[in-house]
């Protein structure tokens, strides 16, 4: 391949050299089923556990479904399999993003694990209500896409409403069983018994009766997605476009660093995979709040919020700023310092994740938590993005660029972020009172204004 | 004014840039050259994006490689293929570059406005750019290359999939431009577009300048008649009818 000057991003000519399918299911998988160790780590009742990974799998099939081909399609991806003579495209498009949707089962597979050492039987038909649950999820994106798809390809309002409806409708859905069944579980208990028959109830009932439902809804979901998945594709390959009325330019209101904060937040909210990232840690946080928060009601719900959610920053970072891609280009034409895109990426990732602490943190105090964690709920996530971006960006180049985030470097940050909070944390864990809570906050504020100063400094250190 | 002196750029053992030195001063400078012949790598070194293995670039007097960002703020730069992000609205994306670059909000809308009026792009300011098609894509890279009206203009194959109105309407802005006494970096395959619009031209070729004037004395001095001959002579110097006798 002959070096193009066109593309200057040597890392991410690499990436592209070695982008491969599979290992992108194994990546996606692995994230996946980290997070089902969380999850069969804190849930010890099996019935909800059944219910909220059921629930959460077909939701995040329609999710992926939707958002993921309409996005795909946009960037033109499939424009080169028109001009090819393949009959059934339409059904390769949608098999293949079936296979992605099913990289979601891996937060099934330690939970599956547990349950199989004491019911085998019963835990293999759970796992097919999975992968059913995954393959009804996307039948349902595809679903929406054959009537929604075609009419939402030209304007980006009506994609973002869109989006934003499936958005809230993944979040609220994936939230309302848990809160449900962790309050009121007998209850619902109840009423599944009674709608044995009726989605997701069904994984709740009898095994030979489980088993003879699954069957039923396999028979009517395989032809009905068959037929749906053609209409669903075809549409989006042959958009038609919704011409619209003369559009106003309306300046935003706002200086450069917001001007490219309000790009980030734009990417992340039209990027399947930043929303997943975005989405996350209140689908895994949310329940361990409720069911802890039910159990213990303390400190112990408090430092776990929000020591997850500051766990999450290297994360958000990295998917914010992966998510320039080749498209970083643009930016470097433009005149941007390094601080200063180190800076927008770290604020954008501070806004997400402090945010997402200061939820949690409302959460945990509903359920019991001491009010004094809003002190340590916005400085300890914005330290682990501070000290994320300075530990990336440490390249010598002065050039705004894409880092090194490879597996192995992101396994390092992450430990030493895991070190950082834990001393953070330790007089909050040792006082757990007032003075324990202001002496992180101290200490909090010191490390971050240090950080800062290195960062606004760094243009001076390379020179 | 744009000055290069004996620039050099390698990628690993091949050296694409043998030492170029050129000045552009309040004019239109075209550079010519077949594909793979080092264009492409010259402007974006001179637009600060890329760094020489040798040699220095000033931009206004500013050295680009000790201070790119100041270059950036001097420079409108419009790159070969449109890198844009395709999923902002193109008034998404003209905000940014206007708030990046400094511009108020009078400024920045009238701007727009006018722009966005003279490129007949005003359709399609809502739309995210991924919609867009190569030409509306050239348009808005050129609209964000002019905001914050620069001193000085590297266009690389400015003219791709532009409509005959735009193409137009963008040939008299550079002259305007010329007028005005900014300098103008412009390289392209199409000849009769230099040949109409350069001041002065130069052939790279190899990764070396093999000819550098005005188009007349370039035409005088290799006994032709137009560039294209001219260009032919400079780069290949094979019989074309030859080559498509072989071919038909």
């Amino acid at each position: 391949m002959k070096r193009n000057p066109g593309i200057s991003e040597e890392t991410l000519l690499r990436r592209i050299r070695k982008f491969n399918v599979k290992n992108s299911f194994i990546m996606l998988f692995s994230v996946f089923f980290f997070l089902g160790i969380l999850m069969a780590l804190y849930y010890p009742d099996t019935e909800y556990l059944r219910l909220s990974i059921t629930t959460f799998l077909f939701l995040s099939s329609i999710f992926m479904t939707t958002v993921s081909l309409q996005q795909t399609t946009f960037a033109g991806v499939f424009e080169p399999l028109k001009a090819m003579p393949v009959r059934g495209v339409e059904k390769h498009i949608s098999v293949l993003f079936l296979i992605d949707s099913l990289a979601v089962l891996g937060i099934a597979v330690p939970p599956a694990i547990l349950m199989a050492s004491r019911e085998f039987p019963s835990t293999v038909v759970y796992f097919l209500w999975l992968v059913f649950s995954v393959l009804f999820g996307h039948t349902l994106g595809m679903v929406f896409l054959a009537i929604f798809g075609f009419r939402v390809a030209q304007r980006s309002k009506a994609i973002s409403k869109i989006l934003f409806g499936v958005f809230v409708a993944v979040l609220i859905l994936a939230m309302m069983p848990n809160l449900l069944v962790s309050g009121i579980f007998g209850e619902i208990a109840e009423f599944s018994r009674k709608y044995y028959f009726i989605y997701p109830f069904t994984v709740l009932s009898e095994i030979r009766m489980s088993f003879a439902l699954l069957l039923i809804y396999c028979c009517i979901l395989i032809p009905l997605n068959a037929r749906v998945s053609k209409v669903g594709v075809s549409k989006l390959l042959e958009p038609k476009f919704e011409m619209t009325s003369k559009a106003t330019f309306r300046v935003f209101s706002g200086n450069k660093m917001a001007a490219l904060i309000l790009k980030d937040l734009k990417l992340i909210y039209r990027h399947p995979s930043g929303l997943v990232g975005v989405i996350l840690p209140f689908i895994v946080i949310v329940p361990q709040i409720i069911v802890l928060g039910s159990l213990s009601g303390g400190n112990a719900v408090v430092i776990q919020a929000i020591s997850t959610v500051a766990l999450f920053s290297p994360i958000i970072l990295g998917l914010i700023t992966r998510g320039e891609g080749r498209e970083i280009d643009f930016l470097k034409n433009l005149p941007i310092s390094k601080e200063d895109f180190m800076l927008s990426k770290v604020l954008t990732s501070s806004f997400i994740v402090c945010s997402a602490s200061l939820v949690l943190i409302l959460i945990a105090f509903m359920f019991g938590a001491t009010p004094l964690a809003f002190l340590i709920a916005v400085p300890l996530p914005m330290i682990t993005c501070l000290f994320s971006a300075l530990y990336l960006f440490d390249y010598p180049s002065r050039e705004v660029g894409i880092p090194d985030m490879g597996i192995r470097r992101m396994a390092v940050l992450l430990f030493m972020c895991i070190i950082l909070v834990a001393l953070l944390l330790a007089p909050t864990l040792l006082f757990a009172n007032f003075f324990g809570y202001a002496l992180t906050f101290f200490l909090s504020l010191i490390i971050l204004a240090f950080m800062f100063r290195r960062l606004r400094n760094l243009e001076r250190t390379i020179s | 004014m744009i000055e290069l002196v004996n620039v050099k750029k390698s990628f690993g053992n091949s050296e694409v840039l043998k030492g170029i030195s050129l000045r552009v001063n309040g004019e239109i400078y075209g550079i010519l050259g077949p594909n793979g012949s080092g264009k492409t790598t010259l402007m974006k070194i001179v637009a600060g994006i890329m760094k020489p293995s040798a040699g220095k670039v000033f931009v206004e007097g500013v050295d680009v490689e000790s201070d790119p960002i100041r270059v950036k703020q001097i420079v409108g730069y419009v790159p070969e293929t449109p890198i844009l992000y395709e999923s902002l609205t193109v008034s998404e994306l003209l905000n940014l570059v206007g708030k990046v670059r400094g511009l108020n909000k009078e400024e920045l809308e009238e701007k727009v406005a006018n722009f966005a009026r003279a490129f007949e792009i005003e359709d399609y300011l809502d739309s995210l750019i991924a919609t867009l098609s190569f030409g509306n894509r050239q348009k808005v890279a050129i609209i964000s290359a002019l905001l914050h009206n620069p001193s000085v203009l590297i266009l690389d194959e400015v003219m791709n999939g532009l409509d005959v109105r735009s193409a137009k309407i963008l040939r008299e802005l550079l002259f305007r431009f010329r007028r005005e006494g900014k300098s103008i970096l412009f390289s392209t395959h199409i000849m009769p577009f230099a040949e109409r619009l350069c001041d002065r031209v130069g052939v790279i070729y190899e990764g070396k300048i093999v000819a550098e004037g005005k188009v007349g004395d370039l035409k005088d001095f290799a006994k032709v008649k137009d560039l294209e001959d001219v260009f032919l002579k400079l780069t290949r110097g094979e019989d074309i009818s030859e080559i498509l006798s072989a071919l038909i």
